[in-house]
């Protein structure tokens, strides 16, 4: 509603003054075959958190590094990790691997706020390993390549992912830790070998090129789905009407919302507002350094107030083309603006992981913020790494930044 | 949700006859042309665009829509009642006017005779599903301003 009352204000102070010229602009906007991804992806993730997917990837995980100090730290590190490259939502990663790692983590002595800040943290990890429905809202409303987003996107996730576990394995250094098993591996790989392979399918589909990210999210469903009803056998088909209820609802409240987005774009891509606004921040702003650090510094305080998907509607359109006058590539500042919009998953008021964590942990919110401090303190690291080394995620794109 | 049945259907069906079958069957010495299915993205996507639209009333009928949590608490609590029953109505009334503009688009699309891209069929009835959800979301709101018990409580949580 907010969304749609601004487009019509823009029209008729700036544009035409013609009404239905807003409807037609989201028409235009929504006419796009790439759009298709994001209920593909969100059907995808919702089959395989529904199904076993999850607790079997931990198993894998909790196999291959209970040997190393802090081992079930490190496989929940590892376990969002492989999840987010199914589900595309920090929500669902932290729900899926969350329920089932915190109570072990729990029991095995790791300590309390560190367990609950590492799954809320882990969580946020859904957004920025590809699949990921923001890279793919990003890829949108700038006009930017998604396969090329997605692969930018796996060398900022394999940072985090290091990260986290290196830090993981700090903390709990002096916890006892557990011989390495191959027998308990190869048990845990037979049982979830069918899952590991989905990220494999997805990502090695789009990275040879065999698969557009909207073809590939559509293999993955038909994937998860066999995969869930035929040989995990934990999912029955009926199930899927439910999973479908979810993405109706979603595209009903979203993709209007996009619709409105795209069409405030198309009036100040007209009226050459982007263009007016690099021509005024070069005035001011000499040094693409000094330009990444007051746009992370905005979006850090944006992440704070809003969500994702809302930041990235309202202000990738007009950070993406100064961030290209900057010299910076539009596909490595997507993904550091994904890394960045990230951590307002960790900070209040409205940091989602946070809200979701207090009700599905039953744990109190400040509490919560506290567990969350070393973690968004590792991501904002993380984010200037990016930030001065953009080549952490060209790498795989082919390009520099 | 038949409409995203449909969609995962056609792009499913597309990718597998293009990516699998085809190749499979030539490999067996069959000459079988092209086997994706023609147009499918673009009936995947106005299926979408259908199931999204439609989709704003299920959203606004189950409190699932998009809120900007900005200017939350600025009202005192004692107010909400009320000021929750105004933004009903006057969301309803908005939607309304959206939704008669939506109309005017879709007509002047059907009086230029727009076409869809790839299937050279009238756009128009496609479009229409716009003014029509518009107008299904208002029509709930004005629902919620009259009865407010009906009104869905909003969802804890949004990603």
């Amino acid at each position: 509603m907010t969304a749609l009352l601004l487009v019509a204000l823009v029209h008729t102070f700036w544009g035409a003054g013609r009404l239905e010229y807003v409807v037609e602009d989201m028409w235009v906007a929504l006419d796009k075959d790439v759009i298709l991804a994001i209920p593909m992806f969100v059907l995808c993730g919702g089959v395989m958190t529904k199904g076993a997917t999850a607790r079997r990837l931990i198993d894998i995980a909790a196999a291959a590094t209970q040997h190393l100090p802090g081992g079930l730290a490190v496989a929940c590190v590892m376990s969002c990790g492989i999840f987010a490259a199914i589900s595309g939502s920090s929500i669902v990663t932290m729900l899926a691997v969350g329920s089932v790692m915190l109570p072990a983590l729990m029991n095995n002595g790791y300590p309390g706020r560190f367990s609950l800040g590492l799954v809320m943290a882990g969580g946020t990890l859904g957004i920025v390993i590809p699949p990921s429905v923001p890279l793919i809202i990003y890829g949108l409303v700038t006009e930017t390549s998604i396969t090329d987003l997605f692969i930018a996107g796996i060398g900022p996730g394999i940072l985090l992912l290091t990260v986290f576990a290196g830090y993981s394995m700090w903390v709990n250094r002096h916890l006892p830790t557990k011989p390495f098993s191959m027998a308990q591996l190869l048990q845990a790989l037979r049982r979830g070998v069918w899952a590991l392979m989905m990220p494999v399918i997805l990502l090695g589909g789009i990275y040879t090129g065999w698969f557009s990210a909207t073809e590939a999210a559509a293999v993955g469903l038909l994937y998860a789905l066999l995969v869930e009803i035929f040989i995990h056998r934990e999912m029955r088909l009926p199930e899927f009407g439910s999973v479908m209820l979810e993405a109706a609802k979603l595209g009903g409240t979203f993709f209007p919302l996009l619709a409105a987005a795209m069409s405030l774009n198309l009036v100040l891509t007209e009226h050459r507002v982007p263009e007016a606004m690099v021509q005024w921040a070069q005035q001011y702003i000499h040094s693409p350094l000094a330009f990444m650090l007051i746009v992370n510094a905005l979006l850090l305080a944006v992440g704070c107030l809003v969500t994702t998907g809302e930041a990235i509607l309202i202000l990738a359109p007009l950070l993406a083309p100064l961030a290209v006058a900057y010299g910076y590539d539009p596909v490595a500042f997507g993904v550091i603006m994904i890394v960045n919009l990230e951590i307002g998953f960790l900070t209040p008021p409205v940091g989602l992981n946070l809200m979701v964590a207090m009700s599905a942990f039953k744990q109190k919110f400040g509490d919560l913020v506290v567990a969350a401090v070393p973690w968004i303190l590792l991501m904002l690291a993380c984010l200037a790494l990016v930030s001065w080394q953009p080549w952490i995620a060209m790498y795989l794109v082919g390009g520099g930044a | 949700m038949a409409a995203y049945v449909l969609i995962s259907f056609m792009l499913v069906s597309d990718v597998m006859g293009r990516e699998f079958a085809g190749p499979l069957l030539r490999l067996l010495g069959f000459d079988v042309g092209a086997t994706g299915i023609y147009g499918s993205q673009k009936i995947a996507l106005y299926a979408m665009i259908v199931g999204s639209f439609l989709g704003l009333g299920i959203a606004t009928a189950t409190g699932a829509h998009l809120l900007p949590r900005i200017a939350f608490g600025w009202v005192p609590a004692s107010w909400g009642p009320k000021v929750d029953r105004l933004a009903d109505a006057v969301t309803g009334t908005i939607l309304c006017t959206v939704a008669w503009y939506a109309w005017v688009f879709v007509e002047s699309s059907r009086e230029a005779g727009t076409v869809m891209a790839t299937f050279e069929a009238p756009v128009w009835p496609i479009q229409a599903v716009i003014p029509l959800g518009f107008l299904s979301a208002a029509l709930r709101y004005f629902i919620f301003a009259l009865w407010p018990a009906t009104r869905p409580r909003p969802p804890e949580f949004q990603e």
